[in-house]
């Protein structure tokens, strides 16, 4: 099949060029909608921004789009506690002001470039973003109002010859987040780490486009600044391949094995302390694209190795994994999502979770210029091969709720999200977070000099976030 | 209104052309005559308007532009020529480049007379007239540089990419439908926020 060498985003352009003013707004933004999620999953809770406006010009193509918001709102749970035993729920209010830069010549949805899989006449599409926020406790007690940090995220995104024969693709997400621990404590105990994914991936496209063939180099690194947490820090390298045959313009088949070396820089004895080294493979495959005009698919299963070599008595990941999705865009203002999944992760405590769940949401952009996002996922999440109490970890004196060394819970998050924007850089926002983890899992700790009675940590938590944003943005 | 209706309104009302009557009624036997003088006058109307309307006018509207709007309308299609031009014979494309030579050889005569115009227009002494008629000239090769520049962009759209070109097949031109870019990419992340962070700690000891 022998199609006109037109360029799909121009015709997106020009498409939306032929709207009336107020659809023609509104396509425009929902191209940009909710453009920076940074790496770390909850850097966007604690960096909230609102969406890109139209943005000031640079070049020919590139798009600036500097913004700032002051935040202001409740965390119903700041320790992220389940109020039994010792622990108490504290809330607190929150002010947070936060600043976003961002260039590029394309934008980016949900982590992901918008660049078009056709050949353009640009030779390199980016976008670059720089987020930070400084999170202000509100509180009458010191312990949390010395919780108050600094949180900044870095993005970029980068397609050399996009689309042609031979392409090259680095992605690179940089956070700083700065968390309270699970405990109220003094601020020098916190959860405030350093996280960087980084890929870079080469693609050839032998058949002129339908065929592609791709492999990339990942990198991962997580260091905690706490120093009593270095058995958590550790070092990712993988390695990644991916086939892809598109038999209809947006349409494809695809296989894709992933590989990754995970090295814990704690300890010198390997097997205690749970964070073993570890291999993980991945190979899925499935269908990836459009179905009809408004429906886009992705389906891919397959299976995961989650290898635990140097732990001579912990479980290994051996077993199916996969997710599905059906995203229904019944006009370009408007996307609804139904997904679930299968998977498995190495965690950091104990050898690695298994998710299996789903998620649904929708967002829409109104014709008065209000974006809204109601999301809702549930999680069942098992953590196999926790540490054996008294001999991998000397600090834990016994579990409660655990069955052969595993912790089951079950995760729910809500999210709710409404944007107003006035007039063309003001913009008011609303936001409202539910997060529960549901879970009988409870770890009694070995008596030590600073807690003579021994310490009881319940795991489980609710948790609100409220929050009302006040932005300017181009 | 066009000449047609324009003759049938002036010869409306006229005595010799009242409606038609039937033979034997009364004014019939003028009736006959009426009419074929009423087709003359009415071609010979029809004929001299239509040879009397330039040909030009009828395809461009708008107010005539000056002498330095023309010329930077000439500047400006001759230099997106020669990108165009440069363009094609980077790609290589043989079938390509040759079309738009083409049109970048016949762009190159039309300068040549626009190039005297504009010494006409410049020329402090020239008479009125003479001006007048340089500027009608100016304003047909802009006119005619922008057509050709239009064609040159259309070789593009003609062209197909050979075997070696670096041009891929694969594109598409359809109304877009959904707001991705690429649907067959992986799906990104999920934008509801997980309700545990993957890397905070579960648990952890309370004391630093």
């Amino acid at each position: 099949m022998s199609l006109p060498p037109r360029c799909t985003i121009e015709l997106a352009v020009q498409t939306i060029r032929r709207l009336s003013f107020p659809d023609r707004w509104a396509a425009l933004l929902a191209f940009v909608f909710l453009a920076l999620v940074p790496a770390a999953a909850w850097a966007n809770v604690y960096i909230p921004r609102v969406s890109d406006g139209r943005g000031i010009k640079v070049g020919q193509r590139s798009t600036f789009h500097p913004g700032f918001a002051v935040t202001t709102g409740y965390d119903s749970n700041v320790y992220w506690a389940k109020g039994q035993g010792q622990e108490e729920v504290r809330g607190g209010g929150i002010i947070l002001p936060t600043a976003w830069l961002g260039l590029g010549n394309r934008e980016v949805r949900d982590g992901l470039l918008q660049s078009p899989p056709e050949p353009t006449d640009r030779i390199f599409d980016y976008n670059l973003a720089v987020l930070a926020g400084y999170r202000i406790y509100l509180s009458g007690r010191d312990n949390i109002r010395k919780q108050s940090r600094f949180n900044v995220g870095i993005q970029g995104r980068f397609i050399l010859l996009p689309g042609r024969r031979f392409s090259a693709e680095l992605n690179e997400d940089f956070v700083r987040v700065a968390e309270p621990r699970n405990w109220e404590t003094g601020p020098g105990a916190n959860f405030n780490r350093f996280e960087h994914i980084g890929s870079l991936a080469l693609t050839v496209r032998p058949g002129g486009g339908r065929l592609s063939l791709s492999g990339s180099y990942s990198s991962g690194l997580l260091r905690y600044e706490g120093r009593d947490l270095t058995l958590y820090d550790r070092l990712v390298n993988g390695a990644a391949h991916e086939t892809k045959w598109r038999f209809l313009p947006k349409s494809s088949v695809v296989v894709r094995y992933t590989f990754y070396n995970t090295y814990y820089y704690c300890c010198q004895q390997v097997g205690l302390g749970r964070n073993e080294d570890n291999n993980a493979h991945r190979v899925l495959g499935g269908y990836q694209g459009l179905v009809g005009k408004k429906v886009v698919l992705d389906a891919m299963v397959g299976w995961g190795w989650g290898l635990y070599r140097v732990d001579a008595n912990g479980p290994s990941f051996r077993s199916f994994i996969g997710n599905a999705s059906v995203t229904y865009f019944p006009t370009l203002r408007t996307e609804l999502q139904l997904g679930v999944e299968r998977s498995f992760a190495d965690s950091l405590f104990g050898n690695y979770y298994v998710d299996a769940g789903g998620r649904i949401y929708v967002r829409h952009l109104f014709r008065w210029n209000m974006l809204g996002f109601l999301g809702l996922s549930v999680l069942s999440r098992r953590y196999h091969g926790l540490p054996e109490p008294g001999v991998e970890d000397a600090r834990i004196d016994s579990y409660e709720g655990v069955e052969r060394l595993r912790r089951d819970d079950v995760l729910v998050s809500l999210d709710t999200r409404l944007e107003q924007a006035l007039g063309r850089f003001f913009v008011v926002g609303v936001r409202y977070t539910l997060t529960v983890d549901r879970t009988d899992f409870v770890v009694n700790y070995v008596p030590t000099p600073a807690a003579p009675q021994g310490l009881t940590d319940f795991g489980g938590f609710t948790k609100h976030v409220a929050m009302l944003l006040l932005a300017v943005r181009f | 209104m066009t000449a047609w209706n324009a003759a049938r309104r002036a010869t409306r009302g006229w005595p010799l052309f009242a409606p038609n009557r039937a033979m034997g009624e009364p004014g019939g036997g003028v009736v006959a005559r009426s009419s074929v003088v009423r087709h003359v006058l009415v071609a010979l109307l029809w004929s001299s308007s239509a040879l009397a309307a330039p040909p030009e006018a009828q395809i461009e509207d708008g107010p005539a532009r000056s002498p330095s709007d023309l010329r930077s309308s000439i500047e400006s299609s001759m230099s997106e020529l020669g990108l165009l031009t440069g363009q094609a014979k980077r790609e290589k494309d043989m079938v390509l480049a040759a079309c738009v030579l083409d049109k970048q050889e016949r762009a190159d005569v039309v300068m040549e007379i626009a190039t005297g115009e504009l010494l006409v227009l410049g020329d402090a002494n020239s008479s009125n007239q003479t001006r007048t008629f340089a500027r009608e000239k100016l304003d047909a090769a802009a006119h005619r540089l922008t057509r050709l520049v239009a064609e040159a962009k259309a070789c593009r759209g003609d062209a197909d990419p050979e075997a070696k070109d670096d041009v891929t097949r694969t594109q598409l031109d359809a109304t877009q439908t959904i707001p991705l870019a690429d649907p067959t990419k992986a799906q990104a992340t999920s934008p509801i926020p997980p309700a545990i962070d993957p890397l905070r700690p579960p648990i952890a000891s309370p004391v630093s």
